[in-house]
């Protein structure tokens, strides 16, 4: 059921200080659900405007407030708020401490009232360490995050690279979550594992430039920032810092170790080879996820070449091509989430140039049910490496794991209902780090 | 993840207070206690996917915690003589007595799987090193019932066998002589509603007979109202229909959820699924189980007892005027082929070794027009474990019960078993039986 609620966690202050120069955010600490026809009949309330509150978190602003489970929350701070998404914008300007009033639907009438907004919680674990610092890069102020083992110096390092959505690691309350599970485990297996935020997201609303506005050398700055902070504390064995990329990451990983040396990559769901090519490989495996016909797919394939022709080698905007084939401003929206200076360095980019002077050792996995990247990349990745450095590079492909690190049996399967984090992809992991430190 | 952190934590301090207090005097502040021990223990909750459950389970030091824990509450359970309580008292004794075994039992396995290097199998619990003690110890956690994996291998095609000649005889009876016609019928869009407001009238109107013929059914019932709505965000993996009452939704009311996924519907699936959501499923249930909190019956759930009833219930759509189309009466046994076969992939994946290709062939054999779901059927059995038994084994042991209730209690009538297992409310299987069979014993 988690998968029908949007976790509610927003922007602002920190109480604590000293430790940590980048404020969190708030926490209005509320699940919801957008209200549905069906709902509005059930609880006889019309066509009354809100998100429907399906619980409260203890010590949140919302519980502190009063709000309770079923209330439907109308508007904040004068805003009207019709759907998840909308709460999460009409309350992002706000910081802890900040005041602010809201109208609410309980039981049919109305309640107005005023509250606080609290900070977000940090992660915490008995047997970990977690540290909220941040880092200064060209795109701004940004969290990073670190677990590590209790008492322990001169740890190997980990850092954690995400993809290419603009997606927090920041997430305290589900924990559940691939990236958290994997990070967590390796951890207490003696590792630091570092996790930076990328731009404009989770606490970094304010104080970077947008992910979506940031070019691909503005989001690398931050993670090359980010190492080379990360050396310079006392625990760690500068000399055994890896950098694990997670789908676009493993792009970032060899341009890193270009600026800062790495003893080793993993990269696991990653591109490897030019931009379309891996777009037009993995359409055919989305295909069959989504299970389209064999020539269904094939025409969709032809039409999104001509499409990625218009963006990338015409540089035209996504509205621009829908103009030339209508086709086009659905199939090139998802660029559009990132900035045109983002994609234009992606599409120039020779993918296996830039791993030809990586001398460190490097993993490359591929889950078998991820048909958002194609085994044969990775495949790429490894011979390309291991022509340029012998011996250097390892292949493994990981049976029933998706994009996400999550278990799933085939394509479809990973598609329609993925599971939890499946374990091997750490195991492995880790076998392969146990050999290589 | 904090409470139970917390409970952890607490833990060894409430074993030292268990152990240096003397028992409750009376039996009553015996349970209060023990309930109130066990809700700040925080023991991890049941977790579906059985890798999940493996990585839950605790370090030695703190699963010997554990054990201590119910090693005492069974030495102060002892101190009670059981024939000395009312028949309530007696059935609490008995489910804080099967409680403290079952968990006795299970610490005992985790321990050894701890000091074997906490190995956690890939694909069933059949490569476990005592992988024969696991899957039993995997039925009664989903069932509550002693059935041996045996038993559940050879009731899964027993039913699997019963249920097809049941769906040969509704083709029959269609005139479709040939299976392939008979199931790309099946498949046409004749069976598939694709208006929400239509189906939501249907399912009224099915409620409303059902109603018209509880009566004759269980005696004179007042039940709330259920409201039927589409279930939200669902997918094409999202189970068919879902209850919820009021307590367990943020809109406040009883409701049954139905998978509209892709604006479809099976018209097959609407009464089946009706008997088994709302009346005499789970909203009939969930009116006679008002748990009340701080009880023993609050701290546990039991599939088996609750998905049993469902589906036992779902046999009898004719006592409440529907099933009258061949089709609607299909649609469940369509629904039960499914269950059914599950009971033989569980045993065989899990007990006996069965690859996954041999778990895929014996689904293709069996259910014929599914294959699309076929992996994602064996991908599930394979996760979680035992689960899917709760549904038939669950409703064949209330079967079982009722014949031997029924036997013991000739001037009864079906109606006086069944109201007495819904006053039970929620406990193991095997806990009614005791309840229900073994008080007439002592009658």
């Amino acid at each position: 059921m988690k998968q029908l609620f949007i976790l509610l966690l927003i922007l602002g202050t920190c109480a604590k200080v000293g430790a940590q120069d980048l404020p969190r955010r708030v926490f209005l600490g509320i699940r919801m659900q957008n209200l549905t026809d069906d709902m509005r009949n059930i609880m006889g309330i019309g066509g009354t405007k809100g998100v429907l509150i399906d619980e409260v978190i203890a010590n949140s602003t919302a519980s502190i407030a009063g709000f309770k489970r079923g209330d439907i929350l109308v508007s904040v701070n004068g805003t009207v708020v019709n759907a998840t998404g909308e709460v999460v914008a009409a309350i992002a300007p706000y910081k802890p401490g900040d005041k602010f009033n809201y109208e609410l639907l309980r039981n049919k009438k109305k309640v107005n009232g005023k509250a606080v907004f609290t900070a977000v919680p940090e992660e915490k674990y008995a047997d970990l360490d977690m540290i909220y610092t941040d880092v200064k890069s060209v795109a701004g102020q940004q969290r990073v995050i670190i677990s590590k083992p209790k008492n322990k110096t001169k740890m190997p390092v980990l850092v954690f690279i995400g993809g290419i959505g603009c997606y927090s690691l920041d997430n305290s309350l589900d924990t559940t979550r691939s990236e958290s599970q994997l990070l967590n485990m390796l951890s207490r297996q003696g590792y630091m594992c570092v996790r930076p935020e990328k731009p404009g997201v989770g606490d970094n609303a304010k104080s970077c430039k947008a992910c979506g506005e940031v070019s691909f050398s503005e989001e690398l700055d931050g993670y090359v920032q980010t190492i080379k902070k990360i050396k310079l504390r006392p625990d760690v064995d500068s000399s055994s810092v890896f950098v694990i990329g997670h789908s676009m990451g493993g792009v970032f990983a060899p341009l890193i170790a270009q600026k800062t040396r790495l003893k080793g990559t993993i990269s696991y769901g990653t591109i490897g080879s030019n931009f379309i090519e891996h777009l037009l490989k993995t359409r055919r495996t989305i295909g069959e996820a989504y299970g389209w016909a064999p020539d269904e797919t094939d025409a969709f394939i032809k039409d999104f070449c001509e499409c990625v022709g218009y963006y990338f080698v015409e540089k035209m905007t996504s509205t621009e091509a829908a103009g030339k084939k209508p086709d086009c401003g659905e199939y090139l929206s998802v660029f559009d989430f990132r900035s045109r200076a983002y994609n234009d360095e992606l599409y120039g980019f020779n993918i296996p140039a830039l791993w030809k002077p990586f001398e460190g050792k490097a993993l490359f996995m591929w889950g078998e049910s991820d048909f958002v990247s194609s085994k044969e990349d990775h495949e790429i990745l490894t011979g390309s490496v291991n022509f340029y450095h012998p011996g250097n590079a390892t292949f493994i492909s990981i049976p029933a794991a998706d994009h996400g690190m999550q278990v799933a049996a085939t394509f479809k399967d990973a598609r329609e209902n993925p599971g939890s984090y499946n374990t091997k992809v750490g195991k492995e992991m880790l076998n392969w780090l146990q050999n290589h430190l | 993840m904090q409470n139970r952190l917390f409970g952890y934590l607490l833990f060894p301090l409430l074993v030292l207070f268990l152990s240096a207090r003397k028992p409750a005097n009376d039996f009553k502040s015996f349970v209060i206690e023990f309930v109130s021990l066990y809700n700040q223990a925080g023991f991890p909750e049941i977790d579906y996917d059985y890798h999940g459950y493996f990585e839950t389970i605790p370090k030695m030091e703190t699963l010997n915690e554990h054990e201590a824990f119910f090693q005492k509450t069974k030495e102060n359970l002892g101190k009670y003589n059981r024939s000395k309580l009312n028949t309530e008292d007696q059935t609490i004794y008995d489910h804080i007595e099967y409680e403290t075994d079952f968990s006795l039992e299970r610490i005992a396995l985790e321990k050894e799987w701890v000091s074997d290097g906490r190995n956690i199998p890939e694909n069933g619990l059949h490569s476990l090193k005592n992988h024969k003690a696991w899957y039993k110890f995997f039925i009664k956690r989903y069932t509550s019932t002693g059935r041996t994996p045996e038993e559940i291998f050879d009731m899964g095609k027993a039913e699997v066998f019963k249920v097809k000649r049941e769906i040969k005889k509704i083709q029959d009876a269609s005139g479709y002589k040939d299976s392939l016609a008979f199931y790309t019928y099946l498949k046409s869009d004749k069976f598939q509603h694709t208006d929400k407001n239509k189906i939501i009238k249907e399912f009224e109107k099915i409620d409303s007979t059902v109603r018209a013929n509880m009566n004759g059914f269980f005696g004179k019932l007042q039940l709330p109202k259920v409201y039927p709505m589409e279930w939200p965000n669902a997918n094409a993996f999202t189970p068919p229909g879902m209850y919820l009452n009021h307590s367990g939704n943020a809109f406040g009311k009883d409701v049954f959820q139905f998978n509209f996924y892709g604006q479809k519907y099976n018209a097959r699936a609407m009464e089946w699924l009706y008997m088994h959501e709302a009346i005499p499923g789970h909203h009939l249930q969930s009116v006679f189980r008002q748990v009340k909190p701080g009880t023993v019956q609050s701290i546990f759930l039991y599939p088996g007892n609750f998905e049993g009833w469902a589906c036992h219930m779902e046999y009898f759509g004719k006592d409440f005027g529907l099933y009258n189309d061949a089709y609607s009466y299909l649609g469940k046994w369509e629904w039960d082929l499914v269950r059914s076969a599950r009971l033989v992939i569980d045993a065989g994946i899990h007990y006996y070794g069965w690859t996954k290709a041999e778990a895929l062939k014996y689904w293709k054999e069996t259910i014929p027009g599914q294959d699309e779901i076929a992996e994602r059927e064996v991908t599930r059995v394979t996760n979680w474990c035992a689960q899917a038994l709760s549904y038939k084994v669950g409703s064949g042991f209330i079967d079982d019960m009722k014949i031997e209730w029924m036997n013991r209690n000739p001037k009864k009538k079906q109606r006086d078993f069944y109201l007495a297992y819904l006053k039970s409310g929620n406990i193991p299987l095997l806990v009614m039986y005791k309840r229900l069979i073994g008080e007439q014993e002592s009658k």
